[in-house]
């Protein structure tokens, strides 16, 4: 009988041990070469050890296949739930099949899906009232700043594959059809959301219209890249205007600087990783139940506009964000 | 002793004097330490046969590929733009299904347009005499561009149940990509080994002057290489397309180089003549289990990428040593 007892206290105990096994969560970055991506990647570390979950993380590089490759193994790494940011909607496709068939849950971190009963829908940023919000600064200086008689001509950095520049671009020109009275002319390039494709994009523009006078970069790398070929052209500061979007410590120090980058649209990644993040640890743990997430649908978050009034708030606010190493 | 008693002996010093068989040997040996110290680090979750499994799944695209490219790479040439015409193939296939083609019939034709494309390719650099690098090059982006704008830069979903089953499906326990895989293998293997035509690729990666005065036509065997390895190449897209549910334009960029590191892996050397599907297979494996066993334990990105980095920076430096031995 003792003996029964104490194998039976033994397995109690065995099995309380593995009832509270930390959490475990996947996440599926597309890239950390980005501070948007750096800061939610640190949102995720400090949410998931507040909440005492074990996060583990995997890379695509924005290719469809290593997105289905990365929640695999994610999933055989002992992953209960994925918060996945797909390259692409069919990848997305893909890893929802995936994750209903083993029973893992499914967050969406990358941009608005069709909603479904089955996982989290997407959490982020109003990237088209953002693009928008970018379109009215812009009217806004072009009417206070150049005189009637100068011609306005914009350019706008474009990304055509990711679907959150492109809804970025299009808040931005629709905006500015629908509330620019001057005449104004208006181009577009592919700057491959890098300063290195901006740059080129820009020198390329500019060689067809040495004109331009504003630039809107669907993301701040690129607005960045476009601005330096502006400057190169011998534009200057108080004729032209650059905007940004994302809130990248880059943008904001221009910003603070004076010149032509005035104004940056920022997203909150911190904000969408630790909600993120709750969401998964409180599925695992059964502290919610999924169609409570399902029914709340797509979050998307407002989009700051930080200019020269309020830089350096938010600059010193992302500081503490960037990982200390 | 006797002379009867020397010749075995004789012929097992010869198999481990082999540099080729030693390379091979060594990159096995290679792999299963790297799984063993997988599994220890991941307390057993890397070696469970699901992780195993997905493993094989997630290669047996590298693997269908890399069986074409090892041809070509044993003339001496290269193909850089692999992962370019994967996401070609996908689009291809995914816009024949959509036209009512027959799932199994698309795929079919999807393997016979990229075999076509690539007969393009290996006659200009053939005929042309053109480096096959620049060449492949210039389709890696020509490829990619045509892939893009026929999908207007969005994937192109495909609704066949049937046809899923050859990105997702299984036979029994095993994934059906990794069958496909191994039954490309084993033809690729056999006509590489057993018959006159893998004779000649050898033959024209070795030494092409000294083919070519042999007799052996090899403009016509740079030609086959490259057509073997688009047919092989529209396949793996297919399979690529099964597993993403769609033809996607972006599929496949960076793919060439998880390729070719495969290959130099395996034992194929950069400038030719030397090579086999064996190697390509674990070279593979190893790059497939490396992408697995550092994402599993939790290892950083930037660490994961200086990893990969220097092993195919060692597999080099082993081709190079090798060579020399030889």
């Amino acid at each position: 009988m003792k003996k029964f007892l104490a194998v039976f206290l033994v397995l109690i105990v065995a099995a309380s041990f593995s009832l509270m096994a930390a959490p475990k969560v996947g996440v599926v970055q597309i890239t950390l070469e980005h501070e948007y991506q750096i800061i939610l990647h640190q949102g995720y570390i400090d949410k998931a050890k507040a909440m005492g979950a074990e996060v583990t993380f995997a890379i695509t590089e924005m290719s469809p296949e290593k997105t289905v490759t990365a929640a695999e193994n994610l999933i055989a790494g002992g992953a209960q739930a994925i918060i996945c940011a797909p390259g692409d909607p069919a990848s997305w496709e893909a890893v929802l099949a995936m994750c209903k068939e083993k029973g893992v849950y499914i967050l969406n971190d990358g941009s608005p899906q069709p909603e479904g009963p089955d996982h989290v829908a997407f959490i982020g940023t109003k990237s088209y009232s953002g693009g928008q919000k970018a379109g009215e600064f812009a009217v806004k200086w072009i009417n206070k700043s150049l005189p009637k008689s100068t011609k306005v001509v914009v350019a706008h950095l474009t990304l055509p594959t990711f679907t959150d520049c492109v809804q970025r671009n299009k808040g931005f020109e629709d905006y500015l059809k629908a509330n620019m009275k001057r005449p104004y002319e208006i181009y577009s390039e592919q700057g491959m959301g890098s300063r290195q494709g901006g740059l080129t994009a820009m020198e390329n523009l500019l060689q067809a219209h040495p004109d331009i006078n504003v630039l809107f970069g669907c993301n701040d790398d690129s607005a960045l890249g476009g601005m330096s070929a502006m400057m190169a052209a011998g534009k200057k500061d108080a004729e032209n205007l650059v905007i940004g979007f994302d809130g990248a410590l880059k943008g904001f120090e221009e910003i603070m600087k004076g010149g032509m980058f005035r104004c940056d649209i920022a997203q909150q990644p911190y904000l969408y990783a630790g909600m993120l993040m709750e969401r998964a640890v409180k599925l695992i743990t059964g502290k919610a139940k999924l169609a409570t997430y399902v029914k709340e649908g797509t979050i998307l978050i407002d989009t700051p506009v930080v200019t020269a009034a309020n830089a350096k708030e938010w600059y010193d606010k992302y500081a503490k964000l960037m990982p200390k190493k | 002793m006797n002379i009867q008693d020397a010749a075995p002996k004789t012929a097992r010093r010869r198999w481990i004097a082999n540099p080729q068989i030693m390379q091979l040997l060594g990159v096995f040996v290679a792999l299963i330490v790297l799984g063993v110290f997988f599994s220890i680090a991941s307390k057993g979750r890397f070696s469970t046969p699901n992780n195993l499994l997905t493993v094989a799944r997630q290669v047996s695209i590298t693997v269908i590929v890399g069986i074409g490219v090892t041809f070509i790479m044993i003339t001496g040439n290269i193909d850089l733009a692999v992962g370019s015409y994967i996401a070609l193939s996908g689009i291809f296939l995914a816009n024949a299904i959509l036209l009512g083609v027959p799932w199994w019939l698309a795929v079919l034709l999807t393997m016979v347009a990229l075999g076509a494309l690539q007969l393009l390719v290996g006659a200009v650099i053939a005929k042309q005499r053109l480096t096959s690098l620049i060449v492949t090059l210039a389709m890696l982006s020509i490829a990619r561009g045509i892939a893009l704008s026929w999908a207007g830069g969005k994937p192109v979903y495909i609704e066949n149940a049937d046809f899923m089953k050859i990105g997702n499906g299984y036979w029994g326990p095993i994934p059906i990509p990794v069958i496909i895989a191994a039954c490309a293998l084993v033809i690729g293997q056999f006509v590489l080994r057993k018959t006159r035509f893998g004779r000649y690729v050898y033959a024209v990666g070795g030494n092409e002057e000294a083919a070519r005065s042999s007799g052996i036509n090899t403009d016509r065997i740079k030609i086959s290489v490259f057509v073997i390895s688009g047919c092989l190449t529209g396949l793996a897209g297919c399979v690529m397309a099964g597993r993403l549910f769609s033809g996607s334009p972006v599929a496949g960029q960076g793919f060439e180089l998880d390729v070719v590191a495969s290959i130099v892996i395996g034992g194929t050397s950069l400038n030719g003549g030397t090579g086999s599907m064996i190697g390509t297979l674990i070279g593979a494996f190893m790059v497939g289990a490396i992408n697995n066993g550092l994402t599993i334990l939790g290892v950083e990105y930037y660490y994961q990428l200086m990893a990969k980095g220097l092993i195919i920076f060692l597999a080099i430096l082993i081709d190079r040593w090798t060579k020399s031995v030889k």
